[in-house]
């Protein structure tokens, strides 16, 4: 595997509760960001709609559409790309409460239809019935109105940019947790 | 974290061992629990995968789910918490009221009778309003889409570029003249990775007998790496002053040198080829020089690898304290018998470290050195 560094991003300093004050610099954050983002992914859109010439292994040249496919991230990392609230799945619509639940198929994330949503209500506080409806929708899917980086990308499909990763999700996710239950566990029933 | 996964299987049933029979069902399910979700991580770092180990993989997932509710109670937020304690608070003040007018005599039936019921009501509270959902719980079911979609999942991991944030970051800012850092780190390893590349490329050039510059093929020669051996080899580190013979040995291990001196006729006589049979006499061998040390690293084939191995550092520290704690002496699987002793064990017994040493041949003619372990072999107790 080859890792390339293309761009260190702007990373503030964390701010602690949330004030009006505070608001309104994370969503100066974000927007940075998102700026920031833009212009990373400037060549790859052309690249994506016409094809770029690449150098072939047997030596022709090829028209070749590099489509971003995946984005090796943790979840944190994740939660800020996909503009997402920390407890939401950016693969899937699923509510906060049935997290732990092992049936249910969830909906899979249409970012198209989040940022068409946000593009036909600017303002989220008219009376509209439609802004109501986006109001609605931003709320029960845990959604960061236009916070999303990977907006407008052309022939992408967000929600499968996710790749499971078993370092933070097992190792230092699932396990961590199961060492805390064992020790309890074992607390509990006088076996240390 | 990956280690702990590798072995808890193998200790949580003896920490679970004789369970009263209030205990038979939840020691069950716990280990069920925890095996399935250890099944299931086994599963998903499978490199390829057929239309079969992917149900497999699913079952595992349904089971831990099925069973989960069992380690339920220990994910008790601080909110429950409170409720809890204020629950068992009221209770408390109710009592005390009531059991004012009850005689003495009664009371103790009535406590016992009372911790029973608040511990009902603790369990009925924590059940209400615990639960398992967060959101890595829910990450693990997108594992099945994503095999079918983009392959394994370990061909996906976030390690390397946790890596590269030292080698590309961290090493370009130590580089850098921390004035306009951004820009230099970006450029560092972008000029790193060229000139790796450019070499790679004047090698290649040079095998094929391409006409090279001469100050090329001179620079080339200079900085071609020397090819390090694998480290495939059973490593013995941190040696101990002060030990130059046997006697210094057995004092420093609290063994007697008869003892040493018996084990080590009884190793010559079972394990040497006759020609290079050991000395039987007590005095030479309590002369042969010997070095103690602490640590022996054993490579270990990495799961699902080939050609990749895992360290694995077994200690010995005797009776000196390691890092100032407790004294170490780690268990191993020791080798020995036919292929088909010792049942599913398949020739390995468990045995504890007592000492790691070398110790030079008794006879001054042969240069030979031999790396030893003294063990202890464990036997079950009390049918295990």
């Amino acid at each position: 595997m080859a890792i390339l560094l293309l761009g260190l991003l702007p990373i503030p300093p964390k701010l602690a509760k949330s004030s009006r004050a505070d608001k309104l610099q994370r969503l100066l954050n974000a927007d940075t960001l998102r700026g920031v983002f833009e212009h990373i992914f400037v060549p790859l859109k052309g690249a994506a709609r016409e094809g770029a010439p690449i150098d072939c292994a047997d030596g022709k040249i090829r028209r070749c559409f590099q489509i971003m496919s995946g984005w090796i991230a943790d979840h944190v990392e994740n939660v800020t790309l996909h503009g997402i609230k920390s407890n939401a799945c950016p693969k899937s619509e699923v509510p906060p409460e049935e997290l732990g639940s092992r049936d249910g198929h969830h909906r899979a994330r249409d970012y198209a239809r989040y940022e068409r949503y946000e593009c036909e209500n600017p303002s989220l506080d008219s009376e509209t019935h439609d802004a109501a409806h986006a109001r609605y929708t931003n709320e029960t899917h845990d959604i960061k109105r236009g916070q999303n980086v990977f907006q407008r990308l052309v022939r992408v499909s967000t929600p499968d940019l996710y790749m499971p990763d078993m370092l933070h999700i097992i190792y230092l996710g699932l396990f961590k947790h199961m060492m805390d239950w064992i020790q309890g566990f074992l607390k509990k029933h006088a076996r240390q | 974290m990956r280690n702990p996964g590798r072995c808890l299987l193998g200790v949580l049933p003896v920490g679970l061992r004789q369970p009263d029979s209030a205990q038979v069902q939840p020691f069950r399910r716990a280990l069920t629990c925890v095996r399935s979700l250890l099944d299931f991580t086994m599963m998903s770092q499978y490199r390829s995968h057929i239309p079969q180990t992917i149900p497999y993989m699913e079952e595992y997932a349904t089971q831990f789910h099925e069973t989960k509710d069992i380690f339920l109670e220990f994910r008790i937020s601080k909110r429950t918490q409170e409720k809890a304690d204020e629950l068992r608070k009221e209770l408390h003040r109710q009592r005390a009221q009531i059991r004012e007018r009850e005689p003495p005599s009664q009371l103790r039936r009535i406590r016992d009778d009372d911790s029973e019921e608040e511990n009902d009501q603790r369990m009925e509270l924590i059940d209400s309003e615990s639960n398992c959902n967060f959101v890595k719980m829910h990450l693990i079911s997108h594992f099945r889409d994503h095999i079918y979609m983009f392959g394994n999942i370990p061909m996906y991991p976030t390690e390397y570029g946790e890596l590269a944030h030292k080698e590309q970051i961290k090493d370009g800012w130590r580089r850098s003249n921390k004035i306009d850092a951004a820009r230099q780190i970006l450029s560092s390893y972008g000029r790193q990775h060229a000139i790796r590349i450019r070499i790679l490329n004047l090698e290649f050039l040079q095998r094929a007998r391409a006409d090279l510059p001469t100050e090329v093929v001179e620079h080339l020669e200079k900085t071609r790496p020397t090819p390090t051996p694998p480290a495939h080899r059973r490593i013995l580190k941190g040696r101990c002053d002060n030990i130059h013979d046997v006697v210094d040995f057995g004092r420093a291990c609290d063994i007697s040198p008869e003892t040493i001196c018996r084990e080590l006729i009884q190793y010559s006589r079972l394990s040497l080829p006759p020609e290079r049979r050991q000395p039987e006499t007590p005095a030479i061998l309590r002369a042969l020089p010997v070095e103690l040390l602490m640590q022996l690293e054993i490579p270990v084939l990495a799961f699902q690898e080939s050609g990749v191995y895992d360290i694995h550092r077994a200690r010995c520290t005797g009776a000196r304290l390691f890092r100032d704690q407790t004294s170490r002496n780690d268990c191993v699987w020791i080798q020995a018998g036919g292929e088909n002793m010792y049942g599913a064990l398949t020739r390995h017994l468990t045995a504890r470290l007592i000492a790691l040493f070398k110790i030079r041949s008794g006879y001054m003619q042969q240069d030979t050195v031999y790396l030893l372990a003294g063990v202890q072999f464990l036997s079950l107790v009390d049918s295990g």
